[in-house]
């Protein structure tokens, strides 16, 4: 996937080996904001999930599975979206994504997403994309319901964080929708 | 996973093999009966298939990740229940199945799901089973339905099929909700 300019000061790009230490600084300046929903947040191993985080997404885009993209503002990276999988039998994906807390607030993501989106659909004419977030995350939901998508349902206990699960909202986008799709910003 | 007795005449054992030839003509017997539900069953011409299930079964619980079982009845083989996959990082799993038409309406594939859940709670400690049936296969949903499964929504197009797509709907069962009716079911005897 191609860097994408999302406007004059904002791109996605897809993340590279340079990235390690600024995902690094990232994690750790976004552990308290980011630790009650995603299991991988929390831990003193900072750096080193920094460089696994990097090495699985060059890996996952090798074998054509999915891109992982920085999120970028003026060149600094402020967040991550990216795809879980690419499922080409079922022609299906789910995109994930978290943003630096001091980046809130901007439609950045919402910005990003509808990019990832438009991808999914356009170069890779897949037929659905589904977006899992936590019941009580509010403005992870906010993303797929701004950009239309269907709320399908509650995933119980779909995510394990710590000794305990977090029930996910499911939502759906429908590539014979997408063209039509009501995006609220 | 060792072999689990339903009953006095049906059981559950993984499948093997030896179990190829069975299986395909099983399969053959049941094409119009399952082609409507199953992606698989659609071009099932050849014998390849059919190996290719089972190898791939094999490999399934030699790395850990499961295991697809044959429902036998007197010794005979009248369809597979399994699992897809078995996470132990989120502690769950998904459970599918096919009975041959003729073996139909006897309660057996309820039976055998039930002690694949009880396996993936009590063996394989996991949290949650999730099971996905077409909208429209009553029969396929009726089991995780009388098994007191939640239906937690249903996902569209969830399951592509040639030119189309099935909407799926999505059941899921909690090992706590599973444990407090199993008791329940203990004290009304």
């Amino acid at each position: 996937m191609l860097p994408v300019a999302l406007d004059a000061r904002r791109s996605l790009r897809p993340v590279s080996w340079c990235d390690v230490d600024e995902l690094w600084a990232l994690f750790s300046s976004n552990e308290e904001h980011l630790a009650p929903w995603l299991p991988w947040a929390r831990g003193s191993q900072q750096r080193e999930r920094a460089e696994k985080f990097v090495i699985d997404a060059l890996a996952q885009a090798r074998r054509g599975d999915g891109v992982q993209l920085a999120v970028t503002h003026f060149g600094r990276i402020i967040g991550i979206a990216g795809y879980h999988y690419v499922n080409r039998p079922q022609c299906s994906t789910s995109i994930g994504y978290w943003l630096h807390a001091g980046a809130q607030g901007r439609g950045t993501m919402t910005l990003a997403v509808a990019r990832l989106v438009d991808h999914a659909f356009g170069a890779w004419e897949l037929n659905r994309v589904e977006i899992r977030a936590a019941l009580h995350n509010r403005r992870s939901r906010a993303i797929p319901e701004r950009l239309g998508f269907v709320n399908e349902g509650v995933m119980r206990a779909g995510e394990r964080i710590g000794d305990g699960f977090l029930d996910l909202a499911v939502y759906s986008m429908l590539a014979c929708d997408w063209p039509h799709a009501k995006v609220v910003t | 996973m060792q072999p689990l007795a339903l009953d006095a005449e049906r059981s559950l054992r993984p499948v093997a093999a030896s179990d190829l030839d069975e299986l395909y003509a099983l399969v053959q017997n049941n094409r119009e009966h399952l082609a409507p539900w199953m992606p698989w069953a659609v071009g099932v011409g050849d014998r390849a298939n059919t190996e290719m299930f089972l190898k791939a079964a094999l490999e399934q619980e030699a790395r850990g990740d499961g295991a697809q079982l044959a429902i036998t009845q007197g010794g005979r083989i009248v369809g597979t229940a399994g699992f897809h996959y078995v996470s132990r990082a989120q502690r769950s799993t998904s459970i599918g199945y096919w009975l041959d038409a003729r073996a139909q309406g006897r309660g057996t594939m309820t039976l055998a799901v039930a002690r694949l859940v009880d396996y993936a709670f009590d063996v394989w400690q996991l949290h949650r089973v999730e099971i996905r049936a077409a909208v429209d296969n009553a029969r396929s949903r009726a089991i995780p339905e009388r098994l007191g499964f939640a239906q937690e929504g249903v996902m569209r197009d969830g399951e592509r099929f040639g030119d189309r797509y099935l909407d799926l709907v999505v059941y899921s069962m909690l090992e706590g909700d599973w444990r407090a009716r199993r008791e329940r079911a203990r004290d009304h005897r």
